[in-house]
């Protein structure tokens, strides 16, 4: 697989990844470890090559389909939380489910109470902390049960001790029978994949 | 240095705001530009034309009971006696006097001022010069401007026909006009010789007036003294004046149009500037954090905006120059329909105007940058970092509602203490607009408020994201909203007032035009009607009745020009006057029979008369002091206009009233209209020198100028939206920038590009919506205020106040519009954004 339209930033990328497994990515900065994760999220288009998640061959995928991959297969957790400002903790877990036309709401509570946060569960994002934020930003990611969980840097923006809350819920999502790829610079948090891949160049290597 | 020019070098990364911005301030620099210069080469263009024609003139003689202006010598006065001229030249030694015969006359469908002068006399006065190359002397001759030969494709020789109502005579074109050094004088007058003048007006030992050139204030006086009490000597300058003075209100009430474009410009350069704060608050909070004095920052914030306002004013004083000549057309227009004929032509760019123009709108940029420039100025460096700071600061709704409710407060202060004053009205119909739009930010909140348990239960994120959106972006929104809202106010506001007015019109047309035919000498009313042809009319098959009337102006020493209208009617002709307050009873006896006579509302406001008042003006018998029978609506000139019965006219000017109007009263009412008219055609107007309509054209006309008057409001209004929509694409653009990773994220998430895009128009939607129901209250606070005070202080008249839902709604609908059509291009472009662009932001 090849990406990155004039600037090649990722060739010859041959990954193989099992149902379930937790994969680490690592590299220095500018190796093309986000572009691999959009990639894999059918966010960017490959140059050239083949990309199958979940059973969907994404290399010719267009839209609106890409959109409904990501929905149905992909939950996303990034550095700097993302999370929607204008809706509450309660509304942003419950975003990807009203996208899938669920109304799981027991599935909310459960996972707010797995957070340690029942009780900000009507507040808004800017009035919690950035452990709290990147909590709820990995249990929006994984709210309804993807194929695949992205993570891009999920502990780069936390102090050790609440990066290490975070990583047992990314943990715990993997053990459930979810796919983890996720990008780290952080020894720790790389720690616990079942894998450990270095991208260097452009290039991928075990 | 280095700081300000991080500080510009945004811009460069960003050239579509800096450009959306250019186009605000160009839009409100280019209407009041256009505006001035439309008012000013109107005011010009009057004001040469009487200098050409005046000359060196200083003072006028004419007959007390006659107008000076195109209709003199058809009045029921017809001019003044010749034998004065020698008098003044001969027994009084006056050497610089001239005598003029001055009429409107048509020559094919153009009207024209024809001037019958005496070169001999003439040429002391006047300063352009007959060139008739040797050509043979004809009777009739005729000389005619450079510029009108020109575009009309006449030469020397040709022969042109001059009609004045029942007058028709073949001129033979002698020569052409060259302009003096000075004077230009106007394309539409033609000149001729004083006896064929004369001939031609069937006024043969009478003249127009006769204009002098007088300095000895004991000349002036003696000759005061000399003249017949039939006579008057007025200083030509304070009557030209004066005239002007008429189409003030009008010039003013375009101004004030003109400014409102610009005030909602400045709200679109506050709020850019704003956001432009709000977005940058890193970069200042890291300048402030390295050393970056607040002064400084504040300075550099003024610079940038300068540098943004002359680029604006530069573009606008362009777009304005554009425009000019298209709205000059228009007030010109405005002007010969209500007022007084005026040529048209081009406006011609007036360097004052340009400056004056270019420093309103740099006055107005600086002022609104200059805010949030304090603002940022007065934050800690960490706060500026901070987005929460912002958005409290935005939420002060303590203060909006402090401002609003003083703004509103002077302004009611200011309307119930100043009595006639026009500025001070609109000073304060300008701070009820600030007022109000200071009230948006609360207003949104509230409307959000209302909304959000409704979109919950719903169920749609997207509707609830973007009911809260409204309040979560109110700093960078919210202007935007008061602007839009500002906008569709005036829309709304003079919209009623319109309508109001319109069906005032309508109403008082139908009471007052109750005869089924009416026939004028000419298309202005000035010529007369002659006997026979009355005396024809009266003993038509089929006339039941007829009423005859003839409006004049008076030169009035005291007053000025007052407008008069003798009516000869019927009981049921005089019942079509709408009587708004009346003392006593039976006022058609003591209209006809005990000379009292009746004002029109505008002349009763005018002159502060009520029933039972009197009022002193010039006759032939000097002064006389008339009864006010009754104050009536009329909506035919803002100048106002006194009735008189014939019997008074009689009394007042020692002559009968030579009618120029009759109206025809028929058996058979509307069904005899189309024959009896074709009637008249075939056996009266055979020549076509009368102007016959039947009621409904008559209506219909005046209705059409009616609207035509209001189209000029009409594209000012449009040009208000569109700096606000502008504003609004602009607010969008901007926050579309700032949260490229929110949707980046949604679309991450699994949004599609339909769901962002409808997302954002919801957004848009919902802020037009707040903007159309804030402008509900605001629009009728502002028709009230046109209607009950600056119409009335303005015009003097009183009307009607009309809300039709229909367009109460329409407001609504029109801001919904403009705000979704303003977010349509913003909403397509985040739809297409890319959303690893959106996320790399992070």
């Amino acid at each position: 697989m090849e990406a990155g339209g004039s600037r090649c930033v990722l060739e010859s990328i041959d990954l193989d990844v099992a149902s379930g497994e937790f994969v680490a990515i690592e590299g220095p900065s500018g190796s093309g470890k986000s572009t691999l994760l959009n990639v894999i999220a059918a966010i960017e288009p490959v140059d050239r090559g083949q990309v199958q998640v979940a059973d969907v061959e994404l290399s010719s995928i267009g839209e609106p389909a890409s959109t409904h991959f990501r929905r149905s297969h992909i939950g996303i957790v990034f550095q700097f939380f993302n999370l929607i400002p204008t809706l509450t903790v309660r509304e942003n877990l419950l975003l990807p489910l009203h996208l899938l036309k669920q109304r799981d709401g027991n599935r909310v509570d459960e996972l707010l109470s797995k957070l340690e946060l029942p009780d900000r569960a009507d507040s808004f994002p800017d009035v919690l902390s950035g452990g709290e934020q990147q909590r709820v930003g990995v249990a929006r990611a994984m709210i309804h049960r993807p194929s695949v969980i992205l993570a891009d840097e999920p502990t780069g923006n936390l102090d050790e001790k609440t990066g290490e809350g975070v990583m047992a819920l990314i943990t715990d999502a993997a053990r459930e029978g979810t796919t983890v790829l996720m990008v780290t610079h952080a020894e720790s948090a790389a720690a616990r994949a079942d894998r450990r891949l270095l991208l260097r160049g452009g290039r991928l290597s075990g | 240095m280095l700081a300000l020019l991080a500080i510009l070098r945004e811009w460069r990364r960003h050239p579509w705001q800096i450009g959306l911005n250019i186009v605000g301030i160009a839009i409100g620099v280019a209407v009041v530009v256009a505006v001035d210069l439309a008012n000013h080469n109107a005011e010009r263009a009057y004001l040469e034309a009487t200098s050409a024609i005046n000359g060196i003139a200083t003072h006028r003689i004419s007959s007390v009971a006659v107008s000076t202006e195109q209709n003199n010598n058809d009045l029921p006065v017809r001019g003044i006696d010749e034998s004065l001229y020698t008098l003044i030249k001969v027994d009084l030694g006056i050497f610089n006097a001239a005598p003029v015969i001055r009429g409107p006359v048509m020559s094919a469908d153009r009207q024209l001022t024809l001037l019958g002068i005496d070169p001999l006399s003439d040429y002391r006065l006047r300063g352009f010069t007959l060139n008739n190359d040797g050509m043979e002397t004809k009777p009739f001759p005729l000389f005619v401007p450079a510029s009108l030969a020109k575009s009309e494709d006449i030469a020397v020789g040709d022969v042109i026909t001059l009609v004045n109502g029942a007058h028709k005579r073949l001129f033979t074109v002698a020569g052409l006009i060259e302009a003096g050094a000075k004077d230009v004088l106007p394309g539409d007058v033609v000149i001729t010789d004083i006896a064929a003048a004369q001939v031609f007006f069937d006024l043969s030992g009478r003249l127009s007036y006769i204009d002098l050139k007088l300095d000895d204030e004991t000349r002036i006086k003696t000759l005061r003294e000399t003249l017949p009490p039939e006579v008057q000597l007025i200083s030509t300058g304070s009557r030209d004046r004066a005239r002007l003075e008429m189409t003030r209100a009008f010039r003013i009430n375009l101004s004030a149009l003109a400014l409102l474009a610009l005030t909602i410009g400045l709200f679109l350069i506050y709020n850019t500037v704003s956001f432009q704060v709000v977005r940058r608050r890193p970069l200042f909070g890291l300048m402030r954090s390295i050393g970056v004095t607040r002064g400084q920052l504040f300075v550099y914030l003024l610079g940038e905006a300068a540098v943004l306002a002359v680029i604006g004013i530069a573009v606008g004083l362009l777009l304005g120059i554009a425009l000019s000549d298209f709205l000059y057309a228009m007030v010109t227009g405005t002007i010969d329909n209500l007022y007084f004929h005026l040529a048209g032509g081009s406006a011609r760019v007036e360097p004052f105007t340009l400056l004056k123009s270019a420093a309103l709108g740099f006055g107005a940029t600086l002022l609104a940058a200059a805010v949030p420039g304090f603002e940022a100025r007065n934050t800690p460096p960490r706060a500026l970092t901070v987005r929460s700071y912002q958005e409290v600061a935005a939420s002060h709704s303590k203060i909006w509602a402090g401002v609003a409710l003083l703004s509103i407060l002077i302004a009611t202060l200011l309307i119930v203490l100043s009595d006639r004053s026009l500025i001070t009205a609109f000073v304060a119909l300008f701070l009820i607009i600030i007022g109000s739009a200071a009230l948006a930010p609360i207003g949104v909140r509230g409307l959000a408020r209302l909304l959000t348990p409704l979109a919950a239960a719903t169920g749609s994120v997207i509707l609830l994201m973007a009911v809260r959106n409204l309040v979560g972006h109110l700093s960078r929104t919210g202007i935007a909203t008061a602007a839009l809202a500002v906008a569709v106010a005036a829309t709304l506001g003079v919209g009623l007032m319109i309508d109001s007015f319109r069906t005032s019109v309508d109403t008082w047309l139908n009471s007052y035009l109750r005869a089924d035919i009416y026939i004028s000498g000419a298309r202005d009313s000035s010529a007369s009607l002659s006997k026979s042809t009355i005396d024809t009319l009266a003993a038509m098959d089929g006339v039941l009745a007829m009423s005859l009337g003839r409006r004049f102006v008076l030169e009035d020493s005291i007053h000025g020009p007052l407008n008069l209208f003798a009516l000869n009617t019927t009981r049921n002709g005089f019942e079509g006057f709408v009587i708004k307050s009346a003392q006593g009873n039976d006022l058609w006896q003591r209209f006809s029979n005990s000379g009292e006579v009746m004002v029109s509302e505008a002349f009763a406001n005018r002159f502060n008369l009520s029933p039972g008042d009197s009022f002193a003006i010039d006759s032939h018998n000097g002064r006389q002091e008339l009864t006010i029978a009754a104050v009536y609506f009329d909506y035919s000139t803002d100048r106002g206009v006194m009735s008189l019965s014939p019997a008074t006219f009689q009394r007042l000017f020692n002559a009968p009233v030579n009618y120029s109007a009759a109206a025809l009263y028929l058996e058979d009412g509307d069904a005899a209209v189309t024959n009896t008219l074709k009637e008249i055609e075939q056996t009266i107007n055979t020549d076509g020198a009368l102007y016959v309509r039947s009621n409904r054209t008559l209506r219909d006309t005046s209705l059409e100028i009616f609207d035509q008057t209001f189209k000029v409001t009409g594209i000012l209004r449009l040009l208000a939206i569109v700096v606000a929509v502008t504003g609004i694409i602009s607010a969008l653009m901007a926050l579309m920038l700032e949260r490229a990773r929110e949707f980046a994220t949604l679309r991450a998430t699994g949004f599609t590009r339909m769901q962002l895009f409808v997302q954002m128009l919801m957004e848009t939607g919902l802020t037009g919506l707040a903007a159309g129901l804030l402008a509900i209250p605001m629009g009728l606070a502002l028709c009230l205020l046109l209607i009950h005070v600056i119409n009335l202080r303005s015009f003097g008249w009183s009307m009607q106040t009309i809300i039709d839902p229909a367009m109460v709604m329409g407001s609504v609908l029109l801001s919904l519009t403009a705000a979704l059509v303003a977010g349509l291009y913003p909403a397509l472009r985040l739809a297409r954004s890319s959303i690893a662009g959106g996320l790399r932001n992070e």
